[in-house]
This record gives structure tokens, C-alpha cells and sequence, in this order.
């Protein structure tokens, strides 16, 4: 229960880091709150040979807000902590403080980072499927320059993602929301803080008429990455965000998860839980979009 | 490069220099370079909360932390709780009066996480406890003693008849 | 929980709550449970494991574990010599007339195959955990997968694999015991249910994990163990015996433990053996 051992690197400047991982390649690992590493380590999991500590980056840690787009940008170093209480967050990506409590445990969010948990692609993890509804972007960089991923292209299997050797992933981009949105994030665990035997993420828009203009579903323990419900969400645009609309909906999701099962829910108990949780988020995003179209009138 | 480099740590408002490996875990730097084994060590992966310390303020597992992560960053450890006579702080004297711990083994665990909850929470109820004990595992007690021992300590509930 | 609970009451030993003695050092962090036992220049052990349930254990090379810097030995159920017997049996059989009883206990190191996943195969002593740990990959094995039972009722059928070679159908004990005249009973019945109850295997998991250490002072020729054990008195007897030591050579201290829950009694443990 003890890591192997590794040599440490502590730079100071993001291009420090990237010229480091640049020469070490997979024999490196980027170390930032470590809340999922570590472990892997100290199971020996983990075996990299050299960690590069990007903790005295104090450039990685900022939240803001683009004055033009209403887009927010998240630093590599922004934590999940910060994803919970942020007032900038409560106000733009209300959906992230929603899912944050639900990540592990308050000691584990004091340290661990958006940007890890993703790179780190564990498909029961709730900040992926989060991603994918919110529609973001992220901005991966190494020693050659920054490229864009939109984050549907991220997530490529379990623990793996569209990361190259050298690369790491610096920042995420939330579009603003448009007008008359809602959204929800629903997470049926055995005990807060396991893991998530099923989560849905849901973003929906309404047309100023009042029906359902755009929605995502994307749903977490559902499969070997973060599962993208398009079904469900297609057969939502158009039509008024009731009730028996949602079911009609939840009922899609089937056909667009592989959940693998495991000792803390079977996979015939995962998709029953798909279909009642969706419907659960789905009114809860449905309630609030209409809740900010009726503010808006 | 592997090998031992020197450290610094600042725990419980004092400096200790020494020279450990990258790999040492904060919370083996903690027991078995400083002798401050209150932190205790259990699952080792950062479930049970037996290692939960407090890093600026904050509470967070040592056994998820090498230590040279540590450095520059202000650590507090249970030992930092009672006074320099031994004397129990509130929170330590509510889980006496209360009966909140049996082995012990979890307790400073326990302290540690509630010690920033104690002082930024003057009067949580019960579900706000319970929520905010959720990441330290117990076997012993079945939590009710230590939620008792909180709204003891925030003068929410006197305790039953103590000697 | 009443806000108006009364405080202070009579002073009464009976039905009065008691504040322990023990709590404040526990309070304070200052407890010492095994592994904050000061044992300076102490080695550490770390075992090798099987990841097989069932399977026979061929040729076990540790040479290249003994060559790595800061190892101190390895041990293999081969070294231990008569210390590597069966376990002293912890329930003795109850007497119960026409009782089959077949003991099979364990021996502290595997020999001849091994019989549980997790079982230790072998033992690194070297300077601190991380580098015993390290070692753990240096020691190969060679296994030969058996197949492998773990459903009650199916290793109770007389072709179920064997965990023992000598013991069909993996029974440990059948004992049949009667009490009244159930006929009677039954043919006065009103009703007769029978049910087959399953439960799940009961785990304990103190937080405090099992925990065991030992010093030798040869000018004394008298041995300390400190374990993590509800048992100490049973495990001095069982180590005297196992090491060949009369009771007063060695002496077996439980300091503050972290939880036993059943799981710390009695069971004579590989480590509570090899350690020592």
C-alpha cells in the first residue's frame, strides 16, 4: 500500500511543466490534487516514474468569466471545492455546483481538480457526463502549441482519453447558457459518496414559445465513458416540457447505454435506475427552464 | 531522482526540516519522522477519513499527499487541538461527555474534519452533522454519540449526567 | 434529541453515565496503538500473496528480491522449519455424540499449493514498508491454477475441488443435534415451515487493521510482541508453544486497539506467528 517510488518535479511555470512531460513522455504523470492518483499509486495501479507536481501554478487556479461570450473558463487547477461554493459558478454553470457534492467526499474536493477527474476518465465519474451536457470545450496544451477538443471527443474509453503523450489539459470553456434554460444533475449512490451507481446531467432550452428548443442527457455508470442519451434528447425538441413527455423521453435512454454492472448495482438495475433518474432530471430542468422563461416574459 | 531531498514542513505552527523521499506519504512524515501519531492510517486510499488532517485550514486525507506536496502550506494535525497542558478543547470535551468514541482509532480523524464545521457552523442540526461526517468512517459508535458530541459543543443539547 | 434534556443529576455509579479514563489520551492523539509502538531501527515486513484461489505452488525464486539494497531476508514456508506446522486448532470440536470432525488448519506460509487468495506465500524483512513493498516484485512464483469453488453448495458435493486433498465434499464438521420429539410435535402441528435461509458472510473491519510488531532482546532472552489482538493472553500461549519458549520468555502486549469486532480473536494469524 505503498507507491513505488518516482522522481519529483516541482515547476513553476506552465511552460516548465510542458517542456518536462514533453521530455519524460509516459514515463511522466501530472500530479494536481492527486485524489485519484495517489490511490492508484499507493496500490501500485501507478507506476510513473516521474511525477510533475503542477501545484505552484498559481495561473492554472483561476475561475473567470469572458466579458463578451458570458463563457466560462476553468483553470487546470480549479477544484472541486471551488466547483461547489463559487459564487461565479453558482451564477453561469449552476450545474456544476449541483454536481460537485456528489463527487467522493468534502476532504477529497478540498484537493482534487475539475481537470484531473477528467483526464483521469473513470466512466462512474460525474464531472464527464457534466461536461458533455454542458456542451464544453477543452483546451489541451503541450510543447507544440494549444489545439481544441470539443468534450464529446475527449472521452475515448475507460481511463482513456484523446490526451497525447506530451499533453496536458489546461482549461475547460462553458458556453454561456442560453435563455430559458434548465438544467439538473440526479446521482443514485448506495451511501453519499460512493460510487454512482447511475448519474444523469441534463441541459434543455426552451423556444420563446415554450416547448423544448435543445436538450442534452448525458448519463454517467452507464457505460465505458460518459454516455451521450441522443435518442432521449431528440425526442424531446418540439414538444412541451411536461410530464408525460419526459417519460416518453426517459424511456429512449435505453437504447443509448451499455452499463457494465458491478457488485454495487447490476446492469438490468443500472438501466431501470437510467430511466427513473432521467425522468427525475428532466422535470427538474424542465421546471427550471420554465421558471426562467416566465422570469423573462 | 529518487533519492532523499530536503524538506521543510510547517505543522502545527512550527517548522520541521528533515530529508525524505518524493514518495513519503504526509501522513507516514507525520507518524514516523515527527512521532505525531495521532493521524492514524487506515484504509490507505483516501475511503476511510482515519488520516484526515488539516492543510491550510482544510481538511484533507495525508495518506492521498506526499509530502513534499506539503511544503510551503500550513499543516495541523490533532495533536495541535487540546492546550500545551493537556487541557481538552470544547469539541474534544463534548465527544468525552458524549461518549463519541469506543477504540478511538477514528476520532482524530473525526476531530479534524469537524473542527473547521465547529467554527464556521454555530448551530447545525442534525443532517448538517451527519453530512459533514459522511467522508470519516466509524465502526464503533454508529455516529449518534458524535452527533450528540457536536450539538453538545455548540450548546445545542446539554449532556446527559456525567461524572 | 430533546433541547431540554436535563443536566447534572444525582451522583450514582448505577444508571449514571461514566466518563472513561482512557478517552483523553484518545482525545489528544496520544494513545499508542501497534504501529505507534517507538521501536527505533525496527524492520518491516511485507508479505508476498497468492492471486490465486486454489492452485499448486511450484518453485518460489527469491533471489533477486534478496539483492535488492535494504533487503534483509526472505523467508518461504522451506525456512521456517518446524515453525511452519498446521495452526493450533482455536474451537476444539464440540462433544457431540457421532460428530464428524475433520481438522485442517493452516500453516503460516503456504506449502504445497495455495488455498485462498491472499494467501502469504512468502516474506520480505527489510528496512521500512516502502522498500519490503518494493521487493514484492523482485519474488517470482510458479503457480498452477486448480479449479477453483466458492459456492457453499457446491464445494459440499463430493467432486467439488478440495481445498484439503484428504477431505471430500470440504466438510469441516457435521454434527447432528436433536432436542424434544419433533414426530410428536409435528403431528400435532398446525402448521409445519421449513425455510432455507442464506445470509451473507460476515465481515468485521475495524478501522485499526491487524497489526503486529516484536522485539528480541537477546541479553534478556525474553521476547515482546505488541499485536493488535483481543486475544493477547491466548497468543502468548500459542507463540510460547509454536517457538518453543516458556510462558515467561515472551511477552505479549495489546496496547489501545483500533476495533477487534471478532476478527482479532484467536486466530493465530500468519503474522502473529511469523512476525515474533
Amino acid at each position: 500500500m505503498k507507491p513505488a517510488p518516482f522522481d519529483y518535479l516541482r515547476p513553476q511555470t506552465r511552460d516548465e511543466a510542458l517542456t518536462l512531460k514533453a521530455e519524460h513522455g509516459d514515463d511522466a504523470m501530472f500530479l494536481a490534487g492527486g485524489q485519484s492518483l495517489v490511490p492508484a499509486m499507493n496500490f501500485r495501479m501507478a507506476q510513473p516514474t516521474v511525477l510533475i507536481d503542477i501545484g505552484a501554478l498559481d495561473d492554472q487556479a483561476t475561475i473567470t468569466i469572458d466579458p463578451a461570450s458570458g463563457a466560462l473558463h476553468l483553470g487546470s487547477r480549479v477544484r472541486h471545492r471551488q466547483l461547489e461554493f463559487d459564487p461565479q459558478i453558482a451564477a453561469t454553470a449552476p450545474l456544476l455546483a449541483e454536481a460537485a457534492p456528489f463527487v467522493a467526499h468534502a476532504q477529497i474536493r478540498n484537493r482534487g481538480t475539475l481537470c484531473g477527474n477528467l483526464a483521469h476518465a473513470d466512466p462512474a465519474s460525474e464531472f464527464p457526463a457534466v461536461m458533455l451536457a454542458l456542451d464544453a470545450t477543452f483546451w489541451v496544451a503541450s510543447t507544440a502549441g494549444k489545439r481544441e477538443l470539443a468534450a464529446k471527443d475527449f472521452f475515448l474509453g475507460i481511463y482513456t482519453t484523446a490526451l497525447e503523450e506530451t499533453e496536458m489539459l489546461v482549461e475547460v470553456v462553458l458556453p454561456a447558457s442560453p435563455p430559458r434554460s434548465g438544467y439538473a444533475f440526479v446521482e443514485m449512490a448506495r451511501r453519499p459518496g460512493d460510487y454512482a451507481q447511475m448519474g444523469v446531467a441534463v441541459c434543455m432550452a426552451l423556444h420563446e414559445t415554450g416547448t423544448i428548443e435543445s436538450a442534452r442527457i448525458v448519463l454517467c455508470s452507464a457505460g465505458d465513458t460518459p454516455m451521450n442519451a441522443h435518442n432521449a434528447a431528440s425526442a424531446l425538441i418540439g414538444e412541451v416540457p411536461d410530464q408525460p413527455v419526459f417519460e416518453a423521453a426517459a424511456a429512449l435512454v435505453d437504447q443509448d447505454i451499455a452499463p457494465l454492472g458491478s457488485v454495487h448495482a447490476s446492469a438490468e438495475f443500472q438501466r431501470h435506475l437510467a430511466q427513473v433518474l432521467t425522468r427525475r432530471a428532466l422535470s427538474i430542468a424542465g421546471a427550471r427552464a420554465t421558471g426562467e422563461r416566465r422570469q423573462a416574459a | 531522482m529518487t533519492e532523499p531531498r530536503p524538506i521543510t514542513l510547517h505543522v502545527n505552527g512550527r517548522d520541521h526540516t528533515d530529508e525524505v523521499e518524493p514518495r513519503l506519504l504526509l501522513s507516514d512524515f507525520l507518524r514516523h519522522r515527527l512521532r505525531l501519531t495521532g493521524t492514524h492510517v487506515g484504509c490507505e486510499h483516501g475511503v476511510c477519513g482515519a488520516c484526515t488532517i488539516l492543510l491550510d485550514g482544510e481538511p484533507v486525507r495525508s495518506c492521498l499527499t506526499f509530502a513534499h506536496q506539503a511544503a510551503g502550506h500550513e499543516i495541523t494535525t490533532v495533536e495541535n487541538l487540546a492546550g500545551p497542558d493537556g487541557t481538552l478543547n470544547s469539541l474534544q470535551q463534548a465527544f468525552r461527555q458524549a461518549h463519541a468514541l469506543q477504540c478511538g482509532y477514528c476520532t482524530p480523524g473525526i476531530l479534524m474534519t469537524l473542527t473547521p464545521f465547529f467554527a464556521e457552523n454555530p448551530k447545525p442540526d442534525e443532517s448538517e452533522i451527519r453530512d459533514a461526517l459522511s467522508g470519516n468512517l466509524c465502526r464503533c459508535t454508529g455516529y449518534q454519540n458524535i452527533v450528540d458530541a457536536v450539538l453538545i459543543a455548540t450548546g445545542q443539547i446539554t449532556a446527559k449526567g456525567t461524572t | 434529541m430533546s433541547p431540554t434534556s436535563p443536566s447534572i443529576t444525582a451522583r450514582k455509579l448505577l444508571g449514571a453515565p461514566l466518563t472513561r479514563n482512557e478517552d483523553p489520551v484518545l482525545l489528544r492523539g496520544a494513545a499508542q496503538f501497534v504501529d505507534d509502538v517507538e521501536l527505533p531501527d525496527a524492520l518491516h515486513a511485507t508479505f508476498l500473496r497468492s492471486p490465486y484461489a486454489h492452485a499448486k505452488l511450484g518453485p518460489i525464486d527469491v533471489s533477486a528480491a534478496l539483492e535488492r539494497p535494504g533487503v534483509i531476508a526472505v523467508y518461504t514456508a522451506a525456512d521456517l522449519g518446524p515453525v511452519c506446522r498446521p495452526s493450533p486448532l482455536v474451537v476444539p470440536a464440540a462433544p457431540v455424540p457421532g460428530l464428524i470432525f475433520n481438522e485442517a488448519t493452516h500453516t503460516p506460509l503456504a506449502t504445497g499449493k495455495v488455498r485462498y487468495a491472499g494467501e502469504p506465500v512468502a516474506m520480505i524483512i527489510a528496512e521500512s514498508r516502502y522498500l519490503a513493498e518494493d521487493a514484492l516484485a523482485d519474488i517470482s512464483v510458479d503457480y498452477e491454477p486448480l479449479p477453483v469453488v466458492v459456492d457453499l453448495k457446491r464445494a459440499a458435493t463430493p467432486d467439488a475441488p478440495r481445498v484439503h486433498d484428504h477431505i471430500v465434499g470440504n466438510v469441516a464438521a457435521i454434527a447432528h443435534q436433536t432436542k424434544g420429539d419433533y414426530a410428536a410435535a409435528a403431528a400435532n402441528a398446525h402448521k409445519i415451515i421449513r425455510r432455507q435461509l442464506s445470509y451473507e458472510h460476515g465481515m468485521a473491519h475495524p478501522m485499526e487493521t491487524r497489526c503486529v510488531a516484536a522485539r528480541y532482546d537477546t541479553l534478556a532472552a525474553h521476547l515482546t510482541v505488541w499485536a493488535s489482538t483481543q486475544a493477547p493472553a491466548a497468543l502468548r500461549t500459542a507463540l510460547a508453544e509454536r517457538l518453543s519458549l516458556g510462558d515467561h520468555d515472551l511477552r505479549v502486549v495489546a496496547p489501545f486497539v483500533g476495533g477487534g469486532f471478532g476478527v482479532k480473536v484467536l486466530m493465530y494469524y500468519p503474522e502473529e506467528i511469523l512476525i515474533p
